[in-house]
């Protein structure tokens, strides 16, 4: 936190009765609910009656980065909490998973994220966002990404998409797709952007095996902003869309 | 229910201790509690609000009256909303988020919870105890247990202090 906040917040002046911990269940969980999944889990060590509340958390937010490297214990932590959710029976509306491969156990987190992924349509998630960053290795993710039925926005780095291409791609709801060197050929570029009617927002940067990009008007409704960069100047952008507000285009015809 | 003699409907609402105010149906049906009872014909004369007092609800109205004067402008209702919280203490927040959780507006009441929210993100248990006068009933050893439990949690830079 910015030692400017210090003076703001006033954390000399405090409330004297605990009147926070007298509100309803319900509005807890709202204010868990704008919370980071770290600060919200972190609730549970205030008193004894805040030792559950997180538990039912609608939103969940797992990111690596903020496990300091120990991915074991990342994944640990991100299978025992969406089991016990399972279990639970619990509802998940939103559902944000950040994770970078590359150390030695890439193969376990494909393998964790194999698991995961297809249980979020039975769990109830309605939007999943899914960052996955592969540091070395080009890894291949179709396994993993094309079984995301809920997904809303999809970042990939360094990741292959371009095998075990199912026939119906799951993305209806996607809005935002990022896609960043991503191994990829034109057939399956379109089968994808074709299969999500509701992007915003597209960003290709970098992409191996995609030499053209044609975006037609009557596929893409929403699209408000696209970026296309590559280094490869036989790549060709053709688009044909009014509802663009920002276009940017880097390195090719 | 509305009047089709195109003369803007007023209501008159009272608080649990008694005030009486008045405001245009068309700001007070954004709480979903009020407008079921205006559909249901049930707000000919006064509508009490028995969870709410009269110096809660005198915010809630100012904010009814200030959010429907925006029109569909998603950013300027949400700057607005920014605004009207920014000089309320914790106090004041813990009655507005009653009384939306009462009225049933989803709006004001995510605004406030996103509020308190970002007060205590990134603090520490510590910290966060003395802001909102939390009682800790736990012993040293359940506390201990607990936070090996999400041990995760305790990872970074969050000391005691007061920032």
């Amino acid at each position: 936190m910015k030692k400017a906040k210090k003076t703001e917040d006033g954390g000399s002046t405090c409330i004297n009765m605990d009147r926070i911990s007298k509100l309803p269940e319900e509005i807890l969980q709202r204010i868990l609910y704008f919370l980071s999944q770290k600060q919200a889990v972190r609730t549970s060590v205030l008193s004894k009656s805040w030792r559950n509340i997180w538990c039912t958390r609608p939103n969940l937010d797992f990111s690596d980065d903020t496990f300091k490297g120990n991915k074991q214990y990342f994944l640990s932590v991100v299978n025992n909490t969406l089991q016990r959710y399972r279990d639970q029976r619990l509802c998940v509306k939103k559902f944000h998973l950040r994770i970078s491969l590359g150390d030695n156990t890439y193969k376990e987190s494909v393998s964790f994220l194999e698991k995961w992924v297809p249980r979020f349509t039975a769990m109830g998630v309605g939007a999943f966002r899914l960052s996955i960053l592969s540091k070395n290795e080009c890894v291949d993710m179709s396994s993993v990404v094309f079984k995301a039925e809920s997904l809303k926005l999809l970042r990939l780095f360094n990741c292959d998409l371009g095998q075990n291409t199912p026939k119906n791609i799951p993305f209806v709801r996607l809005t935002v797709l990022r896609l960043i060197k991503v191994l990829i050929n034109k057939d399956i570029f379109n089968k994808i952007v074709w299969s999500c009617p509701l992007l915003t927002t597209m960003l290709i940067e970098q992409c191996r095996g995609l030499e053209n990009v044609t975006l037609e008007k009557t596929r893409h409704k929403y699209l408000k902003h696209f970026t296309f960069r590559t280094i490869d100047d036989r790549c060709s952008v053709e688009i044909d869309i009014l509802t663009l507000e920002t276009i940017d285009i880097l390195g090719c015809q | 229910m509305a009047a089709e003699t195109g003369t803007p409907t007023t209501l008159t609402l009272k608080s649990n201790d008694d005030e009486l105010f008045s405001v245009a149906e068309s700001a007070a049906i954004l709480s979903v509690t009020i407008r079921n009872m205006v559909e249901d014909g049930c707000a000919g004369g006064v509508i009490p609000l028995d969870n709410v007092d009269g110096k809660t609800l005198a915010s809630v109205i100012t904010y009814m009256n200030g959010i429907s004067a925006i029109p569909a402008d998603e950013e300027k209702k949400k700057s607005y909303r920014d605004k009207f919280l920014s000089d309320k203490d914790f106090e004041t927040l813990a009655d507005m988020v009653l009384a939306a959780n009462y009225l049933n507006m989803s709006c004001l009441m995510d605004a406030v919870s996103a509020k308190i929210a970002q007060v205590m993100e990134k603090k520490s248990v510590g910290w966060v105890r003395r802001k909102f006068g939390i009682e800790n009933d736990y012993t040293p050893e359940e506390e201990a247990a607990v936070k090996e439990e999400h041990k995760w949690t305790f990872e970074g830079v969050e000391t005691d202090d007061d920032n």
